[in-house]
């Protein structure tokens, strides 16, 4: 008898292991997943975002295609070089109404000479152009894995930890804001300085210019800058055709910009 | 008795399958997701950790007051000081204590002049609205009688207070448009108004003021226009402001002497040794440059226009 209990046949013996080695795994498994929190400290934001809306409103008028804003941007968030997050186009409208439009290097040293020389050009302009922050951004909804979103203050923003680099959301934008970065190798665009508008600064483009043709502020404050701006001054958006409810405003936009 | 154990053997399954699946999801899934939206919640304070790199010309008050009082008063005092001298990121660290492995030689600001540094915003291009101030290099130049092309901008425009007429412009009063040639044409047309048939009439300087106008035109700088000494500052469509400007450092933009001028086309003065030399014969001393007061047109009124010919004429009117 006593034998008999002692005795473990070799198929009993791989059984039982085999259950305990499941057994092991998923109890260690149901740890990692409900047991302890994450490692690091996360930062936390403080303001309260709800009270927040940041809106940005770009003065065609007022550009002189100087490019210190390209600068600025290029700077303060490191973007990687013939990559852009603002850019300055150009535009030169001769008097047969042809468009030419240029922006050599994104005006990152602004502009050296005339694009048109031998035509009469009738009228010119400059367009600084961002990540319009869209309501509806095509861009937030393409992203398979949920790392492009906007947040509660209406800002368009990446979570580079979660981007997968797949570029869809490169080609989703219709205002060609997005750039793929090597490396990471993850989708990268404008963050509205997210880092400098919530300590009360303003975004390195709004601070570099010397016109004043950029102003960036929280369209939920009746007493905004910007706000004001929009109440007192005729304006229009970039494609509002397309239904993505853009955020950025310009003032003295001209039909031809597309 | 089969079919219970066949059901209960078919809950069983799903069971483990739910129970797997929430301990996959609890895995994969970011804690902080669902937070504000399908998104990881903890990505926006990630995002707004980043350092700022520019921090505004109010930092740099801080310990270069100096240099930034005089650009204040400089008509280019919304040109921060990073937009020339690049972010002040390591700069303001290393004098703010928050960085020290690096050296003091690292922390330095490029302070190095180009030309393209001030012809970024003030070269003439098609595209730069017209009432905007610029210059091509060549015919500026020209202008001044300025031999070689290496000249620096800065040898005669001071960096932090190129034009310093900031005080001038506020006190100015708001005046209609002035409107030039260059305007709608796209540049200066050989002959005037009045010498084109058929010519929209237009305001000039002369229809308000007749007799400045015909008094200037007896003087040595006739064949200048009004607006190269009364500098416009346009606000808006209609209106700008107008410098009553007679300030001496604006006469010697063009008027000191500098080894790369031509003396035959622009007269030159040693400044100041000039005051010096004409002590006997001028009334000026040495609080009046300090104060940056009418100086040359002390003596120089026929140059000009006679300058007391407005107080004349309203004197005359009363």
């Amino acid at each position: 008898m006593k034998n008999e209990q002692k005795k473990l046949s070799r198929r009993g013996f791989i059984r039982r292991a085999l259950y305990n080695t499941a057994g092991i795994c998923v109890g260690s498994i149901t740890l990692a997943a409900f047991g302890k929190s994450e490692d690091k400290p996360i930062p936390q934001m403080t303001d309260d975002l709800s009270e927040f809306d940041w809106g940005f409103i770009v003065d065609i008028t007022r550009c002189i295609g100087c490019g210190a804003c390209v600068r600025a941007c290029k700077a303060e968030n490191k973007v990687p070089d013939s990559y852009f997050r603002t850019w300055v186009e150009r535009y030169e409208i001769d008097a047969n109404e042809d468009v030419h439009v240029d922006s050599p290097n994104g005006a990152l040293d602004s502009f050296k000479e005339n694009h048109v020389q031998d035509k009469h050009i009738v009228k010119g302009f400059f367009v600084p152009k961002l990540c319009n922050h869209c309501r509806t951004s095509p861009c937030v909804q393409v992203c398979p894995v949920g790392a492009s979103f906007v947040s509660p203050d209406g800002v368009v923003l990446i979570d580079k930890k979660n981007c997968i680099g797949c570029g869809y959301c490169v080609q989703a934008c219709p205002y060609g804001c997005r750039y793929l970065s090597r490396p990471p190798g993850t989708a990268d665009k404008c963050t509205l300085c997210y880092h400098r508008i919530h300590r009360g600064q303003s975004t390195a483009c709004v601070l570099a210019c010397p016109r004043k043709a950029r102003v960036c502020g929280n369209l939920k404050d009746p007493d905004s800058e910007i706000r004001r701006m929009l109440n007192e001054r005729p304006y229009y958006m970039l494609k509002p055709e397309l239904g993505t409810n853009p955020k950025c405003a310009y003032i003295g936009l001209d039909k031809e910009v597309k | 008795m089969q079919n219970t154990a066949y059901v209960r053997r078919i809950f069983i399954i799903l069971l483990c399958v739910i129970v797997s699946g929430l301990i996959i999801q609890r895995l994969l899934r970011p804690k902080s997701f669902g937070e504000f939206g399908s998104y990881r919640g903890n990505s926006l304070a990630e995002i707004a950790s980043q350092e700022s790199v520019h921090h505004g010309k109010e930092v740099c008050r801080e310990c270069h007051d100096k240099i930034w009082n005089t650009h204040e008063k400089d008509i280019h005092f919304s040109v921060q000081c990073e937009v020339c001298h690049g972010p002040g990121d390591v700069h303001v660290k290393y004098y703010h204590g928050e960085v020290k492995l690096i050296s003091k030689e690292d922390a330095q600001m490029p302070k190095k002049y180009t030309l393209e540094g001030c012809l970024f915003c003030h070269r003439k291009l098609n595209s730069r609205p017209r009432t905007f101030a610029q210059i091509d290099p060549v015919e500026h130049y020209q202008f001044l009688g300025i031999t070689g092309t290496d000249v620096r901008c800065t040898e005669c425009h001071s960096p932090h207070e190129p034009l310093f007429l900031l005080d001038e412009v506020k006190k100015a009063r708001i005046h209609p448009a002035i409107f030039e040639c260059e305007n709608c044409h796209d540049s200066r047309p050989e002959k005037g108004i009045k010498e084109v048939a058929g010519h929209p009439v237009i305001f000039t300087c002369q229809d308000c003021h007749p007799a400045i106008v015909k008094d200037f035109t007896k003087h040595k700088h006739s064949f200048m226009r009004c607006t190269a000494c009364h500098l416009f500052y346009r606000e808006n469509e209609t209106s700008g402001r107008i410098f009553k400007n007679s300030n001496q450092r604006f006469c010697l933009l063009c008027h000191e002497q500098k080894p790369f001028r031509d003396p035959n086309k622009v007269p030159q003065i040693d400044f100041p040794k000039h005051l010096e030399d004409t002590a006997s014969v001028a009334d000026v001393n040495a609080e009046d440059l300090k104060d940056n007061k009418t100086v040359c047109l002390k003596c120089h009124t026929d140059f000009v226009h006679d300058s007391d010919l407005i107080k004349k004429i309203r004197g005359s009117e009363r």
